[in-house]
């Protein structure tokens, strides 16, 4: 007789134990009933199945046992504590939504809407034939490369994110995991779009594009000096010590130097900031937005669009196709300013053949302070308007307004946040800990309320992209707004935790709006409590965004 | 806020038993605490999908079954922590049968516990999920994704190391 072997014994002794633990798979209907029929008549293998039964009976108690010594904990903790893995896919995951969102606007709508803004405000009323005419001419040159691009920045993203789930699969060191995922969303940041390329050119002493010299693509320069004399049929984005640019610009140009001097065409607008600025036989398609300490404006410069100035000085002899915004200390103007002229400053003279074909309004306290040459002419009305030079100075919390202002605070706050917490419940759940993960907390928040603004900053790097760095802005503004009313709400439930109230969100959420109100506008210290509480509700409220994402991949994963 | 007020009641009367199941699984009391929560906050936002005509016990188990699976594969070196059907076969010795079968026998349950928790990852699991958790022979094996078979196999060794190492502590922990 051959007898079970140990295995058999085994499996047979938990079948006995438990029919259902061994069902189906381990003995088929004929090996059990043979298996039955053989115990029942050899006895060293009955006893030892007897004896293996008894035995998992003895495991299976002991493992029973319970120590209800260990406390349990008062609350759940569903605010899992955030690694710097889960917050760098977090960042990740933001960045590339940025960035496809910014590619789609480029590629797709950046140019047309902007070519069909620049058409609109050429001729004050919408030509959709022009439109029309320009968007299919825009297809027909670009369309192919668009696709590719497009299919290209596609591919990039899918390798991306491979790459990404590989590195995750294969390290189990979360910082090298988080350095590599932080590596390769900063490189996918600076790699260009093949059909919105960018040229770079960087060195420590003199650039120039010679005037044989054409670039068919953004450039971006910097040097000590940068001299452009070649065309460029992009964006232009220099920074240096000393630029000047007399070459053609077919797109915008940004020139951030000590000193800027300007006398090529560019076709948009220009933005400059530096010491010194000058532009002469200079035209520009668009808006001059500059900042600097002295702006000459030569008397053959034309301003297409707008021009606002923000200077200590500046002389203004060119033409201004529309409103002229000047901010500063004096300006003399000899030039023409085709509509509107609005002036803050100490003093302006209108000099012999200026020519203002609008209003002139002046916001200051003495109208001594404009001069006016007779041979120069202002169409419109002349205003004055009063400057205001004196600061309250009376404290704050005597004066009604003060009150007034948090009382208006508190209700749009409620408001907002009852309606935010009902539409998001999960923004109740959130845990605030009093130890090292409520220090963690915050530094999230911080870091949060740093890196936001910074990829706005890198999306609007290139002007059509600035569209979505506003939308990010302003995300990061509601972050910021609503952290305050999360906080407010984990607040009042950690107040009414041992009440009923804890569930009543209008008492939780009005208890903590008040504390914070109160919080926030102690004298001296209140600044800083009011920051800390912002960076404390943005680091809950990231904290429960990595969460949810973390979820969302945890199910796909197991589905 | 019903299901909040039920969940607590559950998340009270189970906790001891689910950290008591981690800890067994995981080895580790400090791991078992991060491993309870997680496992109750993953129930938490799964409870829609609770049917309460199953017992709460099974679904928290094998909730948290699965993450101190994932926890062990994670913290492991290679795939294979359940180690191949064959070698385990070859490994089974068939020498311990009597004398050594009466070592678990005679022990209390603080000794077995102890004896448990000092047996290797491939065979404590499979043990706790089989004796502590009830589970089926074929829901220990999609769990750890290994064969019905393989399971039982693993069951064997880790009864025989459990008495081996009852019987002469001085070995413990050895390659039988």
């Amino acid at each position: 007789m051959t007898h079970l072997t140990d295995l058999e014994c085994s499996m047979y002794a938990d079948h006995v134990s438990n029919p259902g633990i061994s069902t189906g798979s381990i003995f088929d209907k004929d090996s059990l009933a043979a298996l039955d029929l053989h115990i029942s008549t050899c006895s060293e293998c009955s006893n030892r199945i007897e004896d293996l039964s008894r035995e998992r009976q003895l495991i299976s108690r002991a493992l029973a046992f319970e120590d209800n010594s260990i406390p349990v904990p008062p609350e759940l903790k569903f605010a899992r504590p955030l690694g710097f893995r889960e917050f760098a896919l977090a960042n990740v995951v933001t960045g590339l939504l940025f960035w496809l969102i910014q590619f789609l606007w480029k590629t797709l709508f950046g140019e047309l809407i902007i070519n069909g803004l620049a058409r609109l405000s050429a001729i004050y009323v919408p030509d959709v034939y022009g439109m029309f005419v320009n968007a299919t001419l825009y297809f027909s040159e670009r369309g192919t490369t668009m696709i590719y691009t497009y299919l290209g920045y596609t591919l990039l993203i899918l390798i991306a994110l491979t790459l990404t789930w590989l590195i995750f699969a294969a390290s189990r060191h979360r910082m090298i995991v988080g350095a590599w995922v932080v590596l390769l969303f900063s490189a996918s940041l600076m790699t260009p779009s093949t059909a919105e390329a960018l040229e770079r050119r960087y060195s420590e002493g003199t650039i120039t594009i010679t005037s044989a010299e054409t670039i068919d693509d953004t450039l971006v320069v910097s040097a000590d000096t940068v001299v452009i004399e070649g065309a460029v049929n992009g964006d232009l984005f220099a920074f240096a010590r000393k630029i000047i640019v007399s070459g053609p610009v077919k797109g915008n140009l940004v020139a951030f130097a000590e000193s800027v001097n300007l006398t090529g065409e560019v076709s948009g607008m220009v933005m400059t900031a530096g010491s010194t600025i000058v532009t002469d036989e200079s035209t520009i398609g668009g808006d001059f937005w500059s900042g600097a300490g002295n702006i000459t404006i030569g008397k053959d410069t034309k301003i297409a669009g707008n021009a606002t100035l923000a200077t200590e000085t500046a002389s203004m002899a060119g033409q201004v196709g529309r409103d002229a915004h000047l901010f500063g200390e004096s300006f003399d103007i000899q030039g023409s300013v085709n509509e509107d002229l609005v002036v803050y400053a100490k003093r302006i003279n209108l000099l012999g053949g200026a020519h203002i074909f609008g209003n002139l309004s002046f916001h200051t306290n003495n109208k001594e302070n404009l001069e006016l040459a007779p041979t120069a002419t202002v169409d419109g009305e002349i205003e004055f308007l009063e400057r205001s030079d004196s600061f309250q100075t009376q404290s704050k919390y005597l004066t009604g307004k003060f009150y007034l202002q948090q009382l208006l605070w508190i209700i749009s706050a409620f408001v907002f946040g009852y309606i935010t917490l009902r539409l998001f419940p999960a923004l109740r759940d959130v845990t605030l800990y009093g130890d090292m993960e409520g220090v963690k907390t915050a530094g999230i928040g911080l870091l949060a309320m740093i890196s936001l603004p910074i990829v706005a900053v890198l999306v609007a790097v290139t002007f059509i992209g600035i569209p979505v760095a506003i939308i990010g802005f302003i995300s990061w503004l509601l972050i910021m707004y609503i952290s305050k009313i999360v906080l407010a709400s984990v607040i009042g439930q950690m107040i009414f935790s041992d009440s009923e109230r804890q569930d009543s969100l209008v008492i939780t959420l009005l208890a903590g709006l008040a504390i914070v109100l109160v919080a926030s506008n102690i004298p001296v210290i209140g600044g800083v409590i009011s920051f800390v509480m912002v960076i404390v509700g943005s680091g809950l409220i990231i904290q429960l965004l990595a969460e949810y994402i973390s979820d969302v991949m945890a199910s796909r994963s197991e589905t | 806020m019903a299901t909040n007020v039920v969940f607590k009641i559950l998340y009270k009367d189970y906790y001891v038993r689910v950290f008591g199941l981690c800890r067994r699984l995981l080895n580790s009391s400090t791991l078992a605490e991060d491993a309870t929560q997680e496992a109750f906050m993953r129930a938490y936002r799964k409870f829609d999908s609770y049917d309460s005509e199953q017992p709460f016990w099974q679904w928290i188990a094998t909730i948290a079954n699965h993450h101190c699976i994932d926890l062990l594969r994670q913290r492991s070196r290679t795939n294979l922590i359940f180690g191949e059907e064959a070698m385990e076969m070859e490994a089974i010795q068939s020498n311990d049968k009597a004398i050594e079968s009466q070592a678990i026998s005679a022990q209390n349950d603080d000794e077995l516990n102890m004896a448990v928790a000092g047996l290797p990852d491939k065979y404590r699991v499979p043990l706790i999920l089989a004796y502590f958790h009830e589970a089926t022979y074929e829901q220990i094996g999609q769990d750890l994704a290994i064969s019905p078979n393989h399971v039982g196999v693993l069951l064997l060794r880790a009864k025989q190391m459990l008495r081996h190492n009852l019987a002469d502590p001085e070995t413990q922990g050895s390659n039988l």
